[in-house]
């Protein structure tokens, strides 16, 4: 105890500002235009949610599933490891995320299993990390000043993939939601920190996304229950 | 006198012009050296101010700042410095020191210092052996155990090392204050060449124990967090520099707070790390002119303990 009571938070920044946001805007240069793809993809699923299409959840779910394993590879492994040693120690949790939602998908679409019913305010508290997945980072990094490039996006950065994952698990109608949330809601803790050391507009948006992703399936789940009680 | 990092460097067009644009083989220590203070154990002579790695030189594999960072480097050098000092904790900084090194041509004065951190004894020779590949040197200068982790088992491997002729010299370290008691003991009943310690205008508690039986063994200290990661400049940047801090010739906060440590006759080097070649030459500076006597600093810390 006595080896780690002089650290602050702080001591534990390992790089600067300036090299997380070029992380981002080398990522960016190296994948484009895959992005412009990745959140084509991502809004058109946001539309089959919002129709409640009998394929929203198995295709999104998949979607999720590529979207972390290429986290996996181009993020943790293949930049952010580079500035931080915990991205080794990352990345397998983010692989079993990818497998656990490709499962999640195999089997939704097996049983035809729909979006879960949700009372409004809950299914405004779900669409929003949705949203936020899709659209928040890039435009917080052009109103921050940043540039569109230094933007996270979906399927590339891990931070709007875990705020998006935690959207559509909250509309999962099975109890296995709680389980494929714990390792986004993990990061969007550890990003929301690491980006509030960086003094980042951004560091709040996982946090809230989780949040509200959480309260949404909650108040969800209590909606069922009260149902199934009348 | 308002002067702070940016205060100070426009002050000084000369030190901002300095060339950044040309990295090759650097020059030799420029005419306004720093200061040496020897090595107790060989009676080697180091500059007073090294190069610290923690959070700036991790880059990544960033071509621009890997660029930036090899400026840093050679400015170090061009400016008389020698000591570079890093840790396998601190991401990819040496990687990103022996990027500069390769660039410039491994200058001879170079000084490698890094550190061994793993709990798992069995792992030190490996980290040893990857260190080395990332300075792209053949032997370090100096190996320290990081933050005394598993330091008996450490110990024992470093000193086979040296006995070996593969490293120098044998350290060990700690920071931000923490188990001294433990430092302490390990000074006083195991024979090391360096010991590394946090010590700053605001953190004096070495100089109650660790400075004064680091003089009394004879064992060299490095001195990190001698800003506290800048926050000592950003702290005391907007207050008037003291009247005094003219007469041992500190133009800058930055170059006070520096010059308060190093004058501390137990302290062998102090490491700032910085981003910035103007930082480089404005640290170095420091070293180079006159030193507050034991007099100033106690009015130093009296300046200090007022704001």
């Amino acid at each position: 105890m006595q080896t780690w009571s002089g650290y602050s938070l702080s001591d534990f920044l390992l790089f600067s500002p300036r090299v997380y946001e070029r992380l981002f805007v080398l990522l960016n240069q190296d994948l484009w235009p895959a992005q412009a793809a990745f959140i084509a993809t991502g809004l058109a699923i946001f539309l089959l949610v919002l129709r409640r299409h009998t394929l929203a959840l198995p295709l999104g779910l998949l979607a999720l599933s590529f979207a972390w394993a290429n986290v996996t590879i181009v993020f943790f492994l293949g930049r952010y490891q580079a500035i931080n040693w915990l991205g080794t120690y990352l990345a397998p949790f983010a692989m079993v995320q990818a497998a656990g939602l490709l499962l999640l998908a195999i089997a939704t679409w097996r049983r035809g299993v729909l979006l879960r019913p949700m009372p409004h305010v809950a299914l405004w508290l779900a669409l929003i990390p949705l949203l936020l997945g899709l659209l928040a980072y890039p435009a917080v990094a052009v109103l921050s000043g940043r540039g569109i490039e230094a933007g996270q996006v979906i399927a590339t950065g891990a931070d709007p993939t875990a705020v998006a994952t935690l959207g559509l698990l909250a509309f999962v109608p099975s109890r296995l939601r709680w389980l494929g949330m714990i390792i986004p809601a993990a990061w969007c803790g550890f990003t929301g920190l690491t980006l509030w050391l960086l003094e980042r507009p951004d560091a709040i948006i996982a946090p809230l996304a989780a949040v509200s992703a959480l309260l949404a399936a909650t108040l969800s789940v209590r909606s069922a229950s009260q149902a199934n009680a009348d | 006198m308002q002067v702070g990092r940016r205060g100070f460097l426009q002050g000084a067009g000369a030190v901002a012009a300095f060339g950044i644009a040309g990295i090759g083989r650097p020059a030799v220590a420029a005419a306004n050296a720093p200061l040496l203070r020897a090595i107790p154990s060989t009676g080697e002579k180091l500059p007073v101010v090294g190069l610290g790695s923690w959070i700036t030189f991790n880059v990544g594999n960033d071509p621009v700042l890997l660029d930036e960072s090899a400026n840093v480097v050679a400015a170090f050098f061009a400016n008389g410095g020698r000591m570079i000092d890093s840790s396998p904790m601190y991401g990819s900084s040496q990687n990103t020191i022996g990027y500069a090194l390769k660039k410039l041509g491994y200058p001879d004065n170079s000084f490698a210092a890094d550190k061994i951190w793993t709990a798992s004894p069995g792992e030190g020779p490996d980290q040893f052996s990857q260190t080395r590949s990332l300075w792209g040197v053949e032997r370090m200068d100096l190996m320290q155990i990081h933050n005394l982790l598993s330091w008996r088992e450490h110990l024992d491997m470093l000193n086979g090392l040296k006995a070996a002729g593969k490293i120098r010299y044998v350290g060990i370290t700690t920071s931000h204050g923490r188990r001294h008691q433990e430092l302490e003991r390990i000074m006083t009943e195991h024979p090391l060449d360096f010991v590394q310690l946090t010590y700053n205008v605001m953190d004096r508690e070495p100089e109650q124990r660790l400075l004064p039986l680091a003089r009394e063994r004879g064992i060299a200290v490095i001195v990190n967090r001698p800003y506290r990661r800048g926050e000592l400049i950003s702290r005391f940047s907007g207050e008037p520099l003291p009247p005094f801090a003219q007469d041992i010739g500190a133009r800058s906060w930055a170059q006070l707070l520096l010059k308060f440590i190093i004058a501390h006759p137990a302290v062998t080097c102090a490491i700032p790390a910085t981003t910035k070649t103007e930082h480089v030459k404005e640290n170095l500076d420091a070293a180079a002119g006159h030193l507050p006597d034991a007099a100033t600093r106690q009015k130093i810390i009296d300046y200090v303990d007022q704001l």
